[in-house]
């Protein structure tokens, strides 16, 4: 079994000790596991504080970055949690997210959680991907 | 209940590399309504839920390595955990409780 970080500069500096995703292969297959990710640019700073879809799409799009480190895409997703800090702004985020899991179509969570990492996060979304050697 | 389609594109489990992932199961019941009645009743129709997409999906409680509960009240999580309690042997699956305001009512359990 390898385990091996997904790091990389093009994603937000981190905040502690963690990695931005974590690739694991045993025998044929790899499993790749993300961090939660938010809409927060290099620098720090918050995305579309006003608008909870395009935040999602800004995740979405990190979220591939993360998994085409690692020789997977979103379409390898088998497994995702969504965290939303006001339940009334699924109906926009999901739209964005069906795009995104159109082939997948993974199996899902959903929670609205009082606060995320850091004000002006409307959502937060992890997740976890398979894929065969 | 099999051929409702699911609301949204999820899936309730999914199985790849021999792995076997649900979707997080709310207490909806066959009817695609939520069950009214005690926090036990309600925790045994979402074990009952995760139970029929295991079973789907070949494997069962025994299987199980990792879990997640999210609650809405704090204060029901004690009476919740005796109930999941009941579905597992040791050793029990690696187990993350988390607090949130509100849960996703259709969660997965359309199958």
């Amino acid at each position: 079994m390898n385990k091996t970080k997904i790091n990389s500069t093009e994603f937000a500096e981190r905040m502690g000790a963690y990695s931005h995703g974590y690739k694991v292969e045993i025998s044929d297959t790899v499993l790749i596991f993300t961090t939660g990710q938010i809409a927060m640019d290099k620098t720090g700073n918050v995305v579309h504080p006003d608008n909870p879809a395009k935040q999602a799409k800004f995740i979405f799009e990190n979220l591939q970055k993360i998994l085409s480190e690692a020789g997977a895409s979103l379409d390898d997703v088998v497994k995702t949690t969504v965290f939303v800090t006001n339940m009334d702004d699924f109906a926009e985020i999901s739209k964005v997210r069906n795009q995104y899991f159109k082939n997948s179509e993974p199996v899902s969570t959903l929670v609205e959680v009082e606060r995320l990492v850091k004000d002006d996060c409307r959502v937060e979304i992890e997740v976890i991907a398979v894929k065969q050697k | 209940m099999d051929n409702k389609k699911p609301v949204l594109p999820f899936s309730p489990s999914v199985t790849k590399g021999g792995f076997v992932f649900t979707s997080g199961q709310v207490y909806l019941t066959s009817e695609g309504k939520l069950l009214e009645g005690t926090i036990q009743e309600k925790t045994h129709q979402v074990m009952g839920n995760l139970k029929k997409n295991l079973e789907k999906a070949g494997v069962s409680f025994k299987d199980v390595v990792k879990t997640t509960i999210y609650v809405t009240d704090m204060s029901l999580y004690g009476e919740i955990n005796e109930v999941y309690a009941t579905y597992f042997d040791e050793p029990y699956p690696a187990q993350r409780n988390g607090l949130c305001k509100r849960i996703a009512p259709w969660g997965g359990a359309r199958n």
